[in-house]
């Protein structure tokens, strides 16, 4: 069979679900062109500020795509490439679209506020703060899963090493020289993209080996210092130029996989359970992303919703950028798939998950005439890249959540007080999370992300969960939100409880798979209290 | 025909969306700029907020420079118990 | 170079009378005097019988006299940023904002922020013009808030100056404007500077002075010991003390009998400029006011 087709499945699939599903779920929540949306009636110029459909789309395509919906798939290929696509595309129609769109549009409903809020609204104090300790596990999970990632890929891709380090350099020069001296952003962009295009190339000339131990502790000690460090310097460069990266990734790939058209050679399925794990739960939550994220909603509330024009868009955005993420996650998985078991298995115990995407890609792009090695190590460079610059942003962000998080209960005694002060120092607070994630990202990334498919898909849960209430009460169908629900709690749990048992002697996995699992039933008993509370009849919010 | 065209310009903007280059460059040293101005309002002005401080009095004639500014900070403070997930937004986190 | 003497002591000592005196002290001998009431009460005025405004009066020769009034001063001040506002902004918009300044106006901390701005700007202006510059404080707690606000008040500046600077390095990156002035920041640091010259006169222990006023009975010493103490904390040392209101070595009976007498004729005034009001008459008693005496005083207050 070749790999073309799986494309095609995976495009008009959508196409059909887009139209149908989507559709229906239009129709069924009453979502209304006539209204008014907070963009417009509450637009401030800043975050309030309608914009096109088509822009916002490209915006928060562009917000929820990154390396998740590439590793997932490409470590589930393990169950054989027909469970990984099938599970992408009903997982992308039924729940990851679903989750989108409905926190979209329950943001859009709650005058654009985040989806925390909703929660607490729809759950009360208890949803909130079981939401914001999801986030923050996710957060840990992902740095040490994504240290670990691109460590691997360093270590069989020495050249991207290379060019990673040299980008980090253009990036700081590009921060001085463009906002600090005031360079022209066309003159700034043109110099950029050259000076990537140099990294690759002096990436191949000299390449860079070290172990992955020595590659995870540089890169620890890049992501403290990173995320200290003003904006200006480093994050905001950074994330800019990977932009180009990714797209010009992309492009290349896609023209590429048309061009070669390669003969799928992995088996279609290989058994219902590999090693020690069951297709069912690990299938579910290895592949995480790439068929359903809780992220999706903090990004769709956070910013999406208030830019939202019309509430006609809400499809094309909330339903739409999943479906679109879909085909990424489709592309990771052929990168696998038209590889022999044998190859597939060597090129991840060389370097992991983002090695097999990165040689699949640069195998495409070699049809189209660049040289393989130069192609590989691009495009490795382009995903570590990304990977490096959202290791920054979750510190961060892990240091806002532990923040608040603790600010609440600080009225205590004086002692509890200094406590406090201490946890929320920025320096503390990032070493905390740094030490965290880097304790979990030496056990290697194959453990972690099981681990955080489920803080994953939990969070999704939630979300979905928040949903499913906030449609009740207000008197509309939420058959399509409760089963997906039901069935990511039932997938994380059995998950978690396999976790449990087969990392008796991690402590470190073990415990988060623990605290994870409690939180997850304490999620469940909630949700039952939840739905107890009586239909609101009141304004349809 | 004209279906068409539209959705070939459509298909033009999802990327211009996806790309925005000139938004994109300054995207996060805005939110951060934003912030810390609203910061430096709340602390000026904190005696609009029912909290006087000892420079409220000197704070005050800052007041027509700074109208630019105010302008919807009490709708925007209006909302702040709880920031970590707008930052998360504005910070684009997504594995 | 002025040496800035502060009057202080409880209410009612004769802070007023004491300070006018000692001005006029210095005048005689030939000093360039100002004396400043900063009183709400502002009894100078009432001493020397004349009206002495909010601007400089002269009072006779080398005396000159000031009563800050912080309610105009507060008034002025804001009226000063209405016209400001009106040569940058629209009308509309402050017509929009009038509300808010009128409530700054008598919001609980302007008047003594306003107080304090007027003599800062006192003492700065006048240093090199006077040989003395006597203030005649309000009672106690408010002379030690106003000696270490300019300690208070620079560090705050400080840091939102420290904050300000970052915004606009920011802003200059994001607006891409690099040579922009920032306004706000050249308002911060020109109070700075205000503020940063008012500490300094006020740390140089030659430049200030404290002196209090106590009268020889209880609570008035207890008060300024630990207004004393207070102060030293802040090294502002207190060198002089003026004794008020001591009774004459021989006391005779001429003596009690004068002032019985003028104490009669204020009591006739005080019959017939409250008449139809309830006046209850407390004896003034041959000891002080303790715990035990408290109660032989509560017997006079039979309503």
């Amino acid at each position: 069979m070749n790999s073309v087709w799986l494309i095609a499945f995976s495009i008009i699939i959508f196409i059909v679900a887009y139209i149908t599903y989507g559709g229906w779920l239009v129709k069924k929540w009453g979502i209304d062109p006539t209204r008014k949306t907070p963009a417009n009636t509450m637009s401030d110029g800043v975050d309030y500020v309608p914009a096109k459909a088509p822009v916002l789309l490209g915006h928060h395509f562009a917000s929820i795509a990154g390396a998740g919906p590439i590793v997932g798939p490409i470590v589930a290929a393990m169950f054989g490439w027909v469970p990984v696509l099938l599970w992408i595309v009903v997982g992308s129609v039924f729940f990851g679209g679903v989750h989108d769109m409905g926190s979209l549009f329950a943001s859009v409903r709650h005058n654009g506020r985040s989806i925390g809020e909703v929660i607490g609204e729809t759950m009360g104090e208890k949803g909130k703060k079981l939401f914001a300790i999801f986030a923050w596990l996710t957060l840990i999970l992902v740095i040490a899963a994504f240290t670990n990632i691109v460590a691997a890929a360093f270590v069989s891709t020495p050249e991207a090493a290379t060019s990673s380090l040299l980008f980090m350099v253009l990036a700081v020069g590009f921060g001085y020289a463009v906002y600090r001296r005031g360079l022209s952003l066309m003159l700034g962009t043109i110099i950029g993209v050259v000076g990537l295009a140099v990294c690759v190339w002096i990436g191949v000339l000299f390449p860079l080996n070290l172990s992955i131990q020595a590659w995870m502790i540089i890169l620890l000690g890049y992501v403290f210092i990173a995320s200290i460090t003003p904006v200006w310097i480093l994050l905001q460069p950074r994330d800019y130029l990977n932009s180009f990266l990714l797209y010009a990734m992309l492009a290349g790939g896609i023209v590429g996989l048309l061009f070669l058209r390669p003969e799928i050679q992995l088996p279609a399925f290989t058994s219902f359970k590999v090693g020690t794990n069951y297709m069912f739960p690990i299938l579910f939550i290895t592949i995480a992303c790439g068929a359903i994220s809780g992220f999706h909603s903090l990004v769709g509330s956070g910013t999406t919703s208030k830019q939202l024009d019309n509430e006609s868009d809400i499809r094309l955005i909330g339903y739409g950028a999943m479906l679109i993420e879909g085909v990424l996650a489709t592309l990771a998985i052929i990168t696998a798939a038209y590889l022999t078991s044998t190859k597939l298995a060597d090129l991840s115990t060389a370097g992991g998950a983002l090695n097999v995407f990165a040689d699949g890609i640069g195998t495409f792009m070699s049809a189209i005439g660049i040289p393989f090695i130069i192609a590989k190590n691009f495009v490795t460079l382009a995903i570590a890249a990304f990977a490096l610059t959202t290791l920054d942003t979750a510190t961060r962000l892990g240091r806002f959540i532990l923040q608040e998080f603790f600010m609440v209960d600080s009225q205590k005694s004086d002692t509890a007080k200094t406590a406090v002060n201490i946890m929320t120092n920025k320096y503390v607070s990032t070493s905390v999370t740094v030490v965290l994630s880097g304790a979990l990202a030496f056990k290697g990334y194959q453990l972690i992300w099981p681990i955080f498919g489920s803080a994953n898909q939990l969070l999704a849960a939630l979300a979905l969960l928040s949903l499913a209430v906030w449609l009740k009460q207000s008197g509309r169908s939420y058959k399509m939100a409760i089963y997906p629900m039901i069935f990511m709690f039932a997938v994380t749990l059995s998950a978690l409880v396999l976790l449990i048992m087969a990392n008796l002697a991690n402590p470190v996995i073990l415990i988060f798979a623990v605290i994870l699992f409690i939180l997850a039933i304490i999620l469940i008993i909630e949700s039952q209290k939840a739905f107890k509370v009586k239909e609101i009849q009141e304004d349809i919010k | 025909m004209d279906r068409l065209k539209q959705f070939f310009l459509d298909f033009g903007l999802f990327f211009k969306g996806a790309t925005d280059y000139k938004g994109r460059a300054y995207e996060l040293l805005e939110a951060e700029t934003k912030n810390d101005m609203d910061n430096f309002i709340l602390i000026c002005f904190s005696d609009q907020l029912g909290i006087p401080l000892p420079i409220s009095y000197y704070t005050l004639e800052l007041l027509p420079f700074l109208i630019d500014e105010i302008e919807d900070w009490d709708k925007r403070m209006d909302k702040r118990k709880s920031v970590w997930e707008e930052r998360w937004a504005k910070y684009n986190l997504d594995p | 170079m002025a040496k800035i003497i502060f009057y202080g002591g409880k209410g009612g000592v004769g802070k007023t009378t004491c300070s006018t005196a000692n001005s006029i002290n210095y005048a005689n001998k030939g000093l360039k005097t100002l004396l400043i009431s900063t009183d709400p009460a502002h009894s100078i005025s009432d001493v020397l019988e004349m009206k002495i405004g909010k601007k400089i009066t002269k009072i006779r020769e080398n005396l000159d006299g000031l009563e800050i009034d912080p309610e105009y001063e507060a008034e002025l001040y804001i009226n000063r940023i209405r016209e400001n506002m009106r040569t940058i902004l629209s009308n509309v918009i402050v017509d929009e904002i009038n509300s808010q300044l009128d409530a700054a106006i008598v919001s609980p901390g302007t008047h003594e922020s306003a107080l304090f701005d007027k003599m800062a700007e006192i003492i700065i202006e006048k240093f090199d013009v006077y040989d003395i510059i006597i203030f005649d404080t309000a009672p106690t707690g408010h002379t030690l808030r106003m000696l270490t606000l300019p300690d208070l008040l620079e560090g705050w500046m400080a840091s939102l100056i420290k904050k300000r600077k970052s915004i606009v390095n920011m802003n200059k990156m994001v607006k891409r404007k690099y040579n922009e002035k920032d306004p706000v920041l050249e308002i911060l640091e020109k109070r700075q500077e205000r503020f940063g010259r008012i500490k300094k006169i006020f740390n140089d222990g030659d430049n200030l002075t404290i002196r209090f006023v106590i009268n020889a009975e209880q609570l008035p010493i207890e008060e300024t010991k630990k207004a004393v103490k207070m102060l030293e904390n802040f090294n502002i040392p207190v060198e002089t003390l003026v004794i008020n209101r001591i009774l004459p070595e021989e006391i005779d009976k001429e003596f009690w009998v004068k002032k019985k007498k003028q104490e009669q004729k204020y009591m006739k005034d005080i019959e017939k400029e409250f008449s139809g009001k309830t006046l209850i008459k407390i004896p003034l008693l041959d000891s002080d006011m303790n715990k035990n005496s408290i109660d032989r005083l509560a017997e006079y207050f039979i309503i």
